[in-house]
């Protein structure tokens, strides 16, 4: 039997995502045993033509070339995959969301004639997707599962809910009860293991929101904490500040 | 510990398949091991857990007649992992299954009753066996009306079998759909299965309900019992739950103090209306 | 008179006392022959784990964040294992063969236990967990102090406790009184450990120490829960504002069932290797008070509402265990109070529902 095809495509991000596939070094040449790579800038020059079986979009969509290309993209793959928080919610870039554009392209370009750029958006703003691989990176395990799930034909078990779940799963100590570290791990969807606070680091909320997420409970906690409504704002934006759920823990005042 | 694991599937062989609609299948199973075909018996109502390994376990009722030894039947809809696998497996296939679990309809308390079964789509799937075995001890119950709902003509389970279930003595079979696609032939009722009530013409102090279909057909269908007549602990609901285990370990299917996989997955609708938590 | 002698000397004859070195003496014997779990201190907190040096067990410890249930009902666990799509081969490769001691468990935790017993036996035994269960030697350990969290008082879970170990530690004074609770006890004890003394005034004496500072635990733990007539109070209150207030605040993270000592529930899940035919089914630990728990095929969710899912936890605790196990499912921890982040407590809940005013 043919073995399906995969295409792996950059939209605005910094390639991280695709670097975790390239770093899952012993499991990619196994996985290579099962599909054919057909298409992957970042590591072959090989630029192989679509249709494909399944596509993995790395990144969000930012400028009117990119809605042309992302809608291009849905047509060549029979699944499409959004790889990454900036894929899946629009991620960092989608930070100058809240500001004026002009204001922040004249800030970054002097020449202004040749920047088109439209809002900071998740490919799903334009396009139907089929799965999410969370993460800013990507856990490249989740990712290893979402490609055995496809083949598969199944859903992936991904599990949605909070990354407390993880962290205490795993007898993390609880660093905004033990260390008053403001952390966005009650909103936010767990599949890291709880990266971040293994390493005494609050959750940043990378991988956007967990399943019913409380985020203005959080919100009115986080200020209970010290933090100020524009902090606490800022936790809310960095990586899903798009989504409902981060929108409503952003606007708590 | 093998024998002794509850958890552990045994394999079972696809001995023939049936497409019911055009994404529900019967599949006729049976068990590889000797001993353990042998032991295996069901009461109308229970159900197994079915196993495809790497993909899942799910719970899915028993569709067959109980008074079949060497077989049993899961007629099953493709709605997730495990059912999307089975309904692709051919007969020769084996894959997993453990059980039955549950407490089945509560053929013993209802005899001597008239029997008014109300089917809902693939609900009508655990009350065959109801049907079999009414008709194999035909004397025990009194009459038997079956009311079955589904989408379309097209969605209507079992339909090879309506002619014979007409014919079991003191047996009504009253159908509908939702709707009828153009150029579609159907000679019965068209609209939700509570349409057809008004045909109902069972006593309501003598007869025992049994229902299975989706959350609110089950609500609007008691509610209108209750209207007319019926009591609370006459009707009887099969009720679903997510389940991993199907012996009370995981927790899951708890509605209130009951596990729907031992308690159930058959209630009385009295027992349900005095639980701490609301089914509907 | 002759009876209450008769009891003295049935205690005496149970007890012994170990010196500082007499019990690590002892604690280093019986990890030659077995998997040692005791309350170690970490940077942060204090976690049941495996005892490298004795010297490094928190005797005074409050509490863990996670109990020591894990070491019977794991929080990952390998059930069996499946080869080519379809033969399994490996049933239970993560049962321990070799007998664990679990050490240094609070009378609450030991209770804990007991109802865990209850979930896995009835009608069906749960092979994994009975297997390690069986295999578990339980010393409990007498709490040194009472934590603002603690209500075990109000279901007789502690801080006293008589029966459910093998052996019972308590500090006194430096050194360590050890009472013995069942054959088992005894004989590990008097295999591994040499007593400080078995004179009887002596150990009489410790005992009314343990005794006096039994009393002091006592009557520090002043926040009770009310649970007379609890089942029909919960029954009544089906529908109080409470719970939608209480929707409001929880964040629905899940943590207080993780850390839970009697929650149970788990979800059962298969992992294929890259043959996508070859892996495993194992089970993880769920939780009622995420949105998935009780999502069937198609989406159709039982519990969507959180409000749902918080009642869920709380009738399932003080409600249904007793209609399911003839036992409560809380001994008063705490556990759940001191780990969420908003201090969501059941003591407040039924008070809140008896109409009682709430101190904050």
């Amino acid at each position: 039997m043919k073995k399906p095809t995969v295409g792996i495509f950059k939209f605005t991000s910094d390639a991280g995502c695709q670097l975790q596939i390239l770093n899952l070094e012993k499991e990619l040449l196994e996985l290579l045993k099962l599909i054919d790579i057909a298409y992957f800038p970042m590591a072959s020059r090989n630029y192989g033509k679509g249709p494909f079986d399944i596509g993995f979009v790395e990144g969000a969509v930012t400028s009117t070339e990119e809605i042309i290309k992302i809608k291009e993209i849905r047509e060549q793959c029979r699944i499409l995959v959004a790889l990454g928080s900036c894929a899946c919610y629009g991620g960092i870039a989608s930070i100058k969301n809240h500001k004026p554009q002009r204001e922040l392209e004249e800030r970054v370009y002097t020449d202004l004639t040749a920047v088109h750029s439209t809002k900071a958006y998740g490919i799903d703003q334009y396009v139907k997707v089929d799965a999410y691989v969370k993460g800013c990176p990507i856990d490249k395990n989740e990712f290893v599962e979402v490609v055995k799930s496809t083949l598969m034909e199944i859903k992936p078990n991904l599990r949605p809910h909070s990354v407390c779940v993880e962290c205490k799963l795993r007898e993390y100590p609880c660093i905004f009860l033990t260390e008053g570290k403001v952390c966005m791990g009650p909103v936010t969807s767990a599949g890291c293991g709880a990266l971040c606070p293994s390493k005494h680091r609050a959750c940043e909320g990378c991988r956007g929101p967990a399943s019913d997420p409380n985020t203005s409970s959080l919100a009115r906690t986080m200020m209970e904490y010290g933090l100020t409504p524009e902090e606490v704002r800022l936790k809310f934006i960095k990586y899903a500040g798009e989504t409902q759920a981060f929108k409503e823990g952003a606007g708590v005042r | 510990m093998s024998s002794s694991n509850p958890y552990m599937p045994s394999m079972v062989k696809i001995i023939d398949v049936t497409e019911e609609t055009k994404d529900t299948k019967t599949i006729k199973l049976t068990f590889v091991d000797d001993e353990v075909r042998n032991k295996f018996s069901f009461k109308p109502g229970q159900f197994n857990m079915l196993t495809v390994l790497g993909v899942g376990e799910a719970p899915l009722s028993i569709s067959s007649d109980p008074g079949e030894k060497e077989y049993f039947s899961h007629t099953i809809r493709r709605v997730g992992n495990v059912t999307g696998a089975i309904t692709k497996l051919c007969v020769g296939d084996t894959f997993g299954a453990r059980g039955p679990y549950g407490n089945g309809w509560p053929m013993d308390k209802i005899q001597d009753k008239n029997i008014l079964i109300i089917a809902g789509g693939i609900g009508l799937a655990p009350l065959r066996p109801v049907i079999y075995s009414i008709k194999n001890e035909r004397e025990n119950y009194g009459k038997m009306e079956i009311l079955y709902g589904a989408r379309t003509p097209g969605d209507c389970l079992y339909r090879r079998e309506y002619d014979e279930w007409k014919k079991i003595p003191h047996t009504r079979l009253l159908l509908t759909v939702d709707s009828v696609p153009e150029g579609m032939e159907w000679e019965h009722d068209v609209g939700v299965v509570t349409l057809l009530f008004d045909k109902i013409s069972l006593n309501p102090t003598e007869t025992a309900v049994l229902i299975c279909g989706p959350e609110i057909m089950m609500k609007f269908s008691v509610q209108k019992l209750l209207e007319m007549g019926f009591k609370d602990k006459d009707i009887y609901l099969s009720m679903e739950r997510r389940m991993n285990c199907g012996i009370s370990k995981c927790g899951l299917c708890q509605i209130g103090p009951k596990f729907v996989c031992q308690d159930g997955p058959v209630f009385s609708y009295f027992e349900l209306c005095n639980l701490t938590e609301k089914i509907f | 008179m002759l009876q209450k002698e008769n009891e003295i000397s049935v205690l005496i004859e149970n007890s012994r006392l170990l010196s500082p070195n007499g019990m690590n003496e002892f604690i280093r014997k019986l990890s030659a022959y077995y998997e040692v779990y005791a309350p170690i201190k970490g940077e942060k907190l204090v976690v049941f784990e495996k005892v490298e040096n004795p010297q490094d067990i928190a005797w005074d410890y409050e509490t863990t964040q996670i109990s020591p249930k894990k070491f019977l009902h794991k929080p990952f666990e390998i059930l069996f294992s499946f080869e080519d799509g379809g033969k399994i081969i490996n049933e239970n490769k993560d049962v321990v063969e070799k007998s664990q001691i679990l050490l240094g468990l609070h009378p609450c935790d030991v209770r804990a236990i007991e109802i865990l017993d209850k979930v896995f036996t009835k009608r069906y035994e749960d092979p994994y967990y009975m297997k390690r269960r069986k295999n578990s030697i339980i010393i409990a350990l007498t709490c040194s102090d009472a934590h603002e969290a603690c209500y075990c008082t109000s279901f007789g879970t502690g801080p006293r406790i008589d029966s459910g170990f093998d052996l019972l530690i308590t500090t006194l004074g430096g050194n360590y009184l050890v009472e013995i609770g069942s054959a088992r006890g005894r004989e590990i004890l008097s295999r591994y450990a040499d007593a400080l003394s078995t004179d009887s005034s002596i150990l009489m004496e410790y005992h009314r120490l343990k005794n006096a500072k039994l009393e002091i635990i006592e009557n520090k733990i002043s926040s009770k829960m009310d649970t007379e007539d609890i089942a029909e109070l919960l029954e009544q209150n089906i529908n109080h504002p409470l719970w939608e207030n209480l929707k409001e605040e929880c964040l629905a993270c899940g943590s207080c069932t993780i850390v839970c000592p009697t929650c149970y529930c788990f979800t059962i899940i298969d992992k294929v290797d890259l043959t996508l035919k070859s892996g495993e089914r194992q089970r993880v630990w769920d939780s009622c008070m995420l949105l998935e728990f009780a999502e069937v095929a198609l989406g159709v969710n039982f519990r969507s509402e959180r409000a749902a899912r918080i009642k869920q936890r709380v009738y399932h605790k003080l409600y249904s265990f007793e209609h399911q196990y003839y036992i409560r499912g809380c001994v008063g921890c705490g556990r759940c109070i001191r780990f969420c982040l908003k201090k969501i407590d059941p003591r407040k809940i039924i008070a809140e529902l008896r109409g009682e005013p709430i101190e904050q």
